[in-house]
């Protein structure tokens, strides 16, 4: 009789990590603290779930958050050349930044209002209220003009750029609080920051980036080895602190051109205000197709949340996580979400994250032996969502080790995704048993397991899913199922004599390239497959969407329905000026400014 | 005939779904497009020669099945039955990859093949293998190959500390005798047998397409002295820097034709689905 045992402490028990992770535990730990941390490592069967990936939070290593790190410590400097727009917002910027000894600009084009909001779908094309580009070095006046009259086609199929713009940031208002800001600034004062929080507090939307090659612009292997920018994500992002930064200088130049004596926008006001996002479930098929980038984000959090669960509780760090657990309680207590639905919800979060406090180690208090008793703790009482921002916290609390292994990121989120055609069929089919038993046990048979696939739109090739008994266009359907993938790659197999070399089984199934590919590359990378079946009927893509906008940064993501989830970037991120100046690193979880009383008669 | 600037990543992006829009399926497309990106960065005309040929890859989707025989031992064949070597290019590279790593050794002859203009991006990939190799083929008179090269040639690919090398060469003429007689001085005897019915099969009048690839674990075996005895056919023989092409491609963007470009976005568009009330009730924006 076959008996099967339950993993019980679902740890992962992983022996090694790559190279350069290991170099760098080693250096904090020593070779012989390595087993300890790797040791608290959580297992895929436990991390890798829709639910548990949606629950996570931003944290020190999510990609806005390293950026900004970079550019305080690195000194960055964004000087406004010009910006000028009349009471409509229409207007021109120029910005020229010196990044790290890199030149840079920004160029941006803002157009006078037409009237109809825009949330930021792809089918949108190009009708955007804003378009900016950056450019690397300093372009001249004549290309400068050139570009702007690129963003005058607002014809998406129309507008191409050349290698020397790493990418378009387009952008759109939210009217409510555009106006609101406008407003109040043309009145005399100060926009009220309890409007600002209610919308999560922002007044340009992301209109979705056009970089890294596309439309004709850099590619990223193509920036100079050393450049800051040819960094995962880092143009995106750059381009989206740019938005926030012109955000300011349209809502001052507008006010301004209305009133010539509004006042500008408070600096605290300013720093308050992000930028809005709207993502959709394309972000679940750039996880599907990029496993290795989900494995690098997995593992590099989950060995510094390891590395801070073995650390003994001390007064340092028992006040670093007691401040943050008070700050992060009372931005969650701060905000209005538009929908509840599919999330803890805030109020919910910040009682939560403030009955922890008192469990902190203290006179009186039960001792723990390390963080990580505390933090069995919380997830053995506490939702998921409040677990997770529990570990994000955590992570703060020992910045060093989490900052040396984000230098890990665009190391491990480049893998070579060749196949290794001298391997035999038997060693592909190990691979199967080893890693992918979980998904060979699905029961695909079942109508409701392959109910949906994803497909692109003729609106502007915007990704929708649709139904397979019921919707046309299947036979293209987005990659998205990976079980669907493994189990057919396991049947042809099974066809073969194991010593048959997968050389042979590819000039017979071309087709089967990037799945053998897929189980051979990822075969030591133990985050890399969502153990969850994107095709199913009762999947929801929102907790990918959210899991992908935590990673980049976005600190308070909000479903506004299954497939479509909201949030703000850089929101409390210090502003250019404090940047140059060197500000600190610690702006996560900005309290709302209180309200500033008139500043000048209307 | 206007020109603009394209990108790697754009090519690849878009390329993925264009092949899929042509008929490949996903498996084979996201490996296609590799070969395809790589092509047009290197100045190969890819999408050029893909929107040429359209008609032929479109007629390889109901072509017989591909045959392939033979061992590491004994060195394989393949018949491609009208195939593109988008799609079976890689395969090809992956039996001789087998064999040279196993044995230092491999070669493949591949017939019925069209779609030669990819070869250099296959070359690269032997060399992204840390392997070296020649390429020698025949091309039908209706396929595509880069601009100034004859239909039929060979292309040598060199791995070795300084990073890869690509050599290319004709085989049209007395090109072919001059090869021969190189071939019979520099490689080693064991592999002899193979070129020599490599370049016969490439020279045959009107080939059926044709692709032989000699690869080897170590460049000594094979490539060094074959391309020090190829020098002296200067006017057959040209050294390709197609790293260096693909790295100014890279940072400087991929000259691409309008038309063709053009030619790309649309083969994609054939994979957009139709709107309607109902697809966009499937988009993530809203509540549904």
């Amino acid at each position: 009789m076959l008996v099967y045992r339950k993993n019980a402490d679902m740890r992962l028990h992983i022996r090694t990590i790559p190279s350069p992770l290991d170099k760098t535990l080693v250096a904090f730990v020593g070779r012989a603290g390595v087993k300890a941390v790797l040791e608290r490592l959580r297992h895929p069967a436990e991390l890798m779930t829709g639910p548990r990936l949606g629950a996570m939070k931003s944290t020190r290593l999510s990609f806005a958050n390293i950026l900004a790190r970079h550019m305080v410590s690195q000194g960055w400097t964004i000087r406004k050349e010009r910006f000028s727009c009349d009471a409509e917002g229409d207007g021109h910027g120029v910005y020229r930044i010196d990044a790290n000894g890199h030149a840079l600009t920004y160029i941006a084009r803002s157009f006078r209002w037409d009237g109809i909001e825009k949330v930021g779908r792809r089918s949108d094309g190009a009708k955007r209220d804003m378009f900016g580009a950056i450019f690397v070095g300093n372009p001249s006046a004549e290309r400068i003009a050139e570009e702007f009259a690129t963003f005058e086609l607002r014809d998406a199929a129309a507008m191409r750029t050349r290698s020397d713009v790493t990418g378009w940031t387009p952008a759109n208002r939210s009217v409510r609080y555009f106006d609101h800001v406008v407003n109040s600034l043309v009145a005399g004062k100060q926009p009220d920051p309890a409007v600002l929080g209610s919308g999560t507090g922002y007044v340009l939307r992301n209109g979705g980036y056009l970089g890294s090659g596309r439309q004709g612009s850099l590619s990223v292997d193509g920036y100079p080895q050393d450049h800051p920018l040819r960094h995962p994500y880092f143009g995106d992002l750059f381009g989206l602190y740019m938005v926030r930064t012109v955000a300011a200088d349209l809502v001052n130049g507008v006010a301004k051109a209305r009133n010539p004596r509004a006042p500008q926008l408070a600096p605290d006001i300013a720093r308050y205000i992000g930028v809005g996002n709207s993502s959709g479930q394309g972000m679940c098929v750039a996880l599907q197709r990029w496993p290795e980038w989900v494995a690098t984000w997995l593992l590099a959090r989950e060995l510094v949340l390891a590395y801070a669960a073995t650390r003994r509780p001390d007064p340092s760090s028992i006040e670093r996580l007691g401040a943050m657990l008070a700050r992060a309680s009372a931005y969650y207590a701060s905000i209005e979400l538009q929908c509840e639905d599919y999330v803890v919800p805030p109020a919910k979060l910040a009682a939560n994250l403030a009955a922890i406090r008192p469990l902190l180690p203290g006179p009186g208090r039960p001792q723990s032996d390390t963080w990580g008793d505390l933090a069995d703790r919380v997830a053995a009482t506490h939702d998921m969502e409040t677990t997770e921002q529990f570990n994000s916290l955590l992570i703060e609390v020992y910045p060093d080790f989490a900052d040396a292994v984000a230098a890990y990121m665009p190391v491990g989120m480049w893998q070579d995704r060749d196949v290794r055609p001298e391997a035999s069929v038997g060693d592909v089919q190990r691979l199967l048993m080893e890693n992918y038993s979980w998904a060979l046990r699905l029961d695909l048979r079942l109508s409701r397991t392959r109910q949906h696939f994803w497909y692109h739109s003729e609106d502007n090739g915007e990704q929708r899913r649709g139904e397979r008994i019921l919707d046309p266009h299947e036979e293209f359907e987005s990659f998205i199922d990976h079980i669907g993938l493994i189990q057919h790659l396991s049947c042809v197999l099974a066809t073969y004599n194991r010593k048959t070399p997968v050389a042979e089984v590819l000039v017979d199934r071309p087709d089967l390239f990037y799945g053998l590919a897929r189980v051979q590359y990822l075969a030591k990378l133990p985050y890399a497959e969502i153990r969850d079946n994107l095709v199913d009927r009762d999947f929801v893509p929102a907790q990918l969407i959210r899991f992908f906008l935590s990673v980049l940064g976005m600190e308070c993501t909000t479903p506004l329905s299954i497939r479509y989830v909201r949030g703000v970037f850089f929101q409390g991120t210090p502003l250019p000026e404090e940047i140059r100046k060197g500000a600190a690193d610690d702006w996560r979880f900005p309290v709302q400014p209180r309200m500033i009383e008139e500043e000048s008669a209307a | 005939m206007s020109t603009v600037l394209s990108s790697m990543s754009e090519i690849r992006r878009v390329g993925g779904w264009a092949l899929r829009g042509i008929g490949y399926p996903f498996g084979v497309a996201e490996r296609g497009v590799r070969f395809l990106a790589w092509t047009e960065a290197a100045g190969g005309e890819a999408i050029k020669n893909l929107r040429l040929l359209e008609a032929a890859v479109e007629e390889s989707h109901t072509a017989a099945p591909c045959e392939h025989a033979g061992d590491s031992g004994l060195g394989r064949t393949v018949h491609a039955n009208g195939r593109h070597l988008l799609e079976i290019g890689g395969p090809a590279v992956d039996l001789v990859t087998h064999d040279a790593r196993h044995a230092s050794v491999g070669h493949v002859a591949v017939d019925g093949v069209f779609g030669l203009g990819l070869l250099p991006s296959l070359a690269n990939l032997l060399t992204h293998r840390r392997l070296s190799g020649i390429l020698f083929y025949g091309a039908t008179e209706s396929d595509r190959l880069p601009e100034r090269w004859s239909r039929t040639g060979w292309l040598a690919a060199q791995t070795d500390a300084e990073g890869p090398t690509f050599v290319h060469g004709a085989l049209e003429g007395t090109a072919s005798r001059s090869v021969l007689a190189r071939v019979g001085a520099t490689i080693p005897s064991r592999l002899l047998d193979c070129a020599i019915e490599d370049i016969e099969a490439a020279v045959a009048p009107r080939p059926p397409g044709y692709m032989g690839i000699l690869a080897v674990s170590d460049a000594h075996v094979l490539v060094r002295d074959f391309l020090e005895a190829m020098r002296s056919l200067a006017q057959h023989v040209e050294l390709v820097d197609f790293p260096r092409r693909v790295a100014h491609a890279l940072s400087n963007g991929v000259p691409v034709e309008a038309e063709d470009l053009e030619y790309l976005y649309d083969l994609e568009l054939r994979t957009w689905a139709p709107t309607s009330e109902r697809s966009r009730s499937q988009a993530g924006y809203g509540v549904y």
